[in-house]
């Protein structure tokens, strides 16, 4: 059975079906990118650090003008 | 599935759609069950993203899945992120999802369940999901441009200017008109005071677990903190049983007020991760989890609406705001079916994180449908109490009086009885002292929300609980909201005061983050302080300005996707944006007329004005009349005049004086389609 991979999260079978897991995954994954989980990750992946209280701060303060500049919406 | 078979659902769908709209729009004099409202919305929204997004996404934008999109071109890891599509619905969703939506609808359950229904279920389809997907999706083609620099480019310089004026008004006057609805939620209240001045602790207790014991652990410490608020829930009915501490936390309104402004002041001017980010991840985190256990609950309770498809008020005479059907149940609805706050984000965050350019569909599309859901679940909150219940919570002391018993006469004679006695177990029985003049909303959407979460968990016992749950869920969400728009709008104000002095500019100098926070924070508690002065309540004047202000920014948005249309030389396709933009034009410029000219009192804010001034009035409720009819009459005219310039822009264009060319990104091949099919 060919897949479809959906980078990131979870896979899709030929009839475009996921398995609970996969769904779990998918959830789990949408969690962790509004929640900046995945952007951290990103964060440490590219600079080479390990996760620390300085590693964070040091990725908050990259991301503090773009997070304090997006509109909440209505 | 075979093509007939796919013919036959799709024939069957619209006919379940077409039965269930005519049950909530023909019947009369007996109650229906929700569940007709939540079928007639899904099978709308089914058939309109099935079939009018596939049209607009095949021949309006020709969406190509071979041009690379500015996640892949310029992918840094941080803005710029090819992501999931799903991952990219959920984070626009998170991001569009805000009050408006439960606000609005429960507002225009006035005039009955039917207008606002069909409004939030046909404006959505047709209006707000084009203008999310349509604005995305030209954002996309434009390396996630902001809608104003796309105005700028596209239309002119005044296109510019306008968007970025109507953006710091409606920021501006959302502010002042959200935290409004906290203070009426919460005065005479302690333990809804309670439980959200406990928040602010535990947001500041969060950021410091969140830097120094758990980093990046943001999910963890969202269910840290959701325990710790849901703690404060519980203890905020022991501190209203309490007589010493229900007296610290039971304040009048001017005092909740002075208080928000100086909370707002703060959180505009403390470093982003002590207060903003964890009340806004706690906000988020709060905000799905009610949201989706609202959803259950309407479809396991299946409750009947007791509120009439119309009411007496459709001719104007409302007591929750003033106003006929035509227009003011669409400015009342606003981001329930269109919101030009979406333009914001769907030119913002989300076309950066979009991965191919079909994904746009999904994500601006199906997300607003998912928004105007949400919609529908406040209306029908509202819906399900008794009529003279919703009339009593809603309606200010100016309008029924103070008194219990001459408030609960003067709603009975209009046809829909409550008595005192009624409100007053209704009142115990949700924890609260009165729930008499609690305009705003937020008391009457938590007073349905808790019985429809009381009935299919827990009983009547627990209905207190659910109802300050409610009721803390909603002033969390406009806390979140005050912080980060305040922050926002001293940002863009940094931005251009910087243009007349440099160091004003600079976003990390003390004094001008102290003063430009001052300014935003002035401007919006100049909004509250008039909205908890004004006898006829306040959202009477500001909910109807609000939404005058998002459907200008929507009208701006579909002006921007008008003209960019036709300079892509698809002219014969222009009425999909056209016409949703000659529709928020009759709107909102009839009313703003309205809202400045009208000769009746209760609705132009000059006639109010005038009125006040007879009587002898606090000279200060005179000046704030003046200067509403003043704001409405600015915008109104600086959005007349990008109707006129995007007008002469698109005729150049249509009569060949000037070439149709657009100003998108050149195209470069993915090289994601590739590698999915390696």
């Amino acid at each position: 059975m060919k897949l479809k991979s959906l980078p990131g999260c979870a896979r899709l079978d030929s009839r475009g079906r996921l398995s609970l897991r996969e769904l779990l995954g998918l959830i789990v994954a949408i969690l962790r990118e509004i929640f900046d989980e995945s952007a951290y990750q990103r964060f440490l992946d590219r600079s080479r650090l390990q996760s620390s209280p300085n590693a964070y701060a040091v990725f908050q303060q990259e991301n503090e003008q773009a997070k304090s500049r997006r509109p909440r919406c209505c | 599935m075979p093509k007939i078979l796919r013919v036959l659902f799709w024939i069957a769908v619209s006919v379940l759609g077409a039965l269930a709209l005519a049950t909530i729009a023909l019947h009369r004099g007996e109650q229906i069950n929700a569940l007709w409202l939540v079928v007639a919305a899904v099978v709308t929204y089914a058939v309109g993203y099935r079939f009018y997004s596939s049209f607009i996404s095949a021949k309006v934008l020709a969406l190509d899945p071979l041009r690379a999109t500015p996640a892949e071109r310029l992918d840094n890891g941080r803005d710029f992120v090819p992501t999931n599509k799903w991952v990219v619905f959920g984070h626009h969703f998170a991001a569009i999802a805000g009050p408006g939506p439960l606000v609005g609808p429960v507002l225009a359950a006035q005039f009955g369940y039917l207008p606002g229904t069909l409004w939030i279920i046909a404006g959505a389809v047709l209006g707000g999901c084009v203008q999310d997907f349509v604005v995305l999706l030209f954002s996309v083609r434009r390396d996630g441009k902001s809608l104003t620099e796309m105005a700028k480019s596209e239309i002119g310089r005044v296109g510019g200017i306008v968007a970025y004026v109507a953006v710091l008004s409606i920021i501006v006057i959302l502010l002042g008109a959200t935290a409004l609805i906290v203070v009426n939620a919460l005065k005479s209240s302690p333990w809804g005071t309670f439980t959200i001045a406990m928040t602010m602790p535990i947001a500041v207790l969060m950021g410091v677990y969140l830097r120094r014991i758990r980093p990046g652990k943001v999910l963890e410490t969202s269910v840290l903190g959701f325990v710790l608020v849901v703690a404060a829930i519980f203890g905020g009915q022991w501190v209203s049983e309490t007589p010493s501490w229900a007296a610290i936390f039971t304040l009048t309104a001017p005092t909740l007020a002075i208080l928000i402004i100086i909370y707002g002041f703060a959180a505009s001017s403390l470093p982003v991760w002590l207060l903003l980010a964890p009340r806004d991840y706690l906000s988020t985190f709060v905000k799905l989890g009610t949201i989706s256990l609202l959803a259950v609950g309407i479809v396991a309770l299946r409750p009947s609406l007791h509120m009439p498809p119309l009411t007496r008020f459709a001719d104007g005479s409302g007591p929750v705001f003033a106003g006929t059907i035509f227009p003011f149940a669409f400015i009342t609805i606003a981001c329930g079916a269109v919101s030009g706050f979406h333009s914001l984000i769907s030119s913002g965050t989300t076309p950066k994180l979009i991965r191919r350019e079909p994904e746009t569909r999904m994500v601006g599309y199906g997300g607003m449908t998912a928004e105007s859901m949400v919609a529908i679940m406040a209306m029908i909150a509202a819906s399900v109490l008794q009529p003279g219940v919703y009339f009593a919570v809603n309606s200010p002391a100016g309008i029924v009086g103070q008194a219990p018993e001459a408030a609960a006469t003067t709603i009975s004679s209009w046809g829909f009885p409550v008595t005192a006695a009624q409100m007053a177990s209704l009142a115990h029985a949700v924890g609260e002292q009165t729930l008499y003049n609690r305009t705003g909303g937020a008391p009457a959407f938590a007073v349905g929300m808790a019985q429809i979460f009381s009935n299919t968990l827990g009983g009547q016992a627990v209905m207190a609980l659910w109802y300050h749950f409610a009721i803390m869920f909603e002033a969390l969400f406009i806390l979140t909201i005050i912080d980060a728009g305040t922050r926002v709008g001293r940002f863009m104000l940094q931005d251009a005061l910087g243009h007349i002095w440099k160091p004003l500019g600079r976003t990390s100098w003390y004094p001008s983050i102290l003063f430009t926070s001052a300014v935003i924070v002035a401007a919006w508690g100049n909004f509250l302080w008039q909205g908890i002065k004004d006898p006829l309540g306040g959202i009477n004047s500001l909910w109807p300005l609000f939404g005058i202000c998002n459907q200008l920014l929507a009208t701006v948005a579909l002006c921007v996707a008008t003209a960019i249309i036709v300079k892509m030389g698809r002219v014969r396709y222009v009425l999909v944006t056209l016409v949703p933009l000659c529709w928020l034009v009759a709107v909102t410029f009839t009313a703003s007329w309205h809202k400045v000219l009208d000769p009746n009192p209760r609705i132009g804010f000059l006639a109010h004005a005038r009125q006040l001034a007879a009587a002898g009035a606090n000279p200060r409720l005179i000046f704030n009349d003046r200067l509403d009819a003043a704001v409405t009459s600015v915008l109104v005219v600086m959005v007349a005049m990008i109707l006129v310039e995007s007008g002469f822009e698109c005729m150049r264009v249509i009569s060949g004086r000037k070439s149709a060319a657009t100003k998108e990104a050149p195209f470069v091949m993915t090289r994601l389609a590739m590698e999915e099919q390696a």
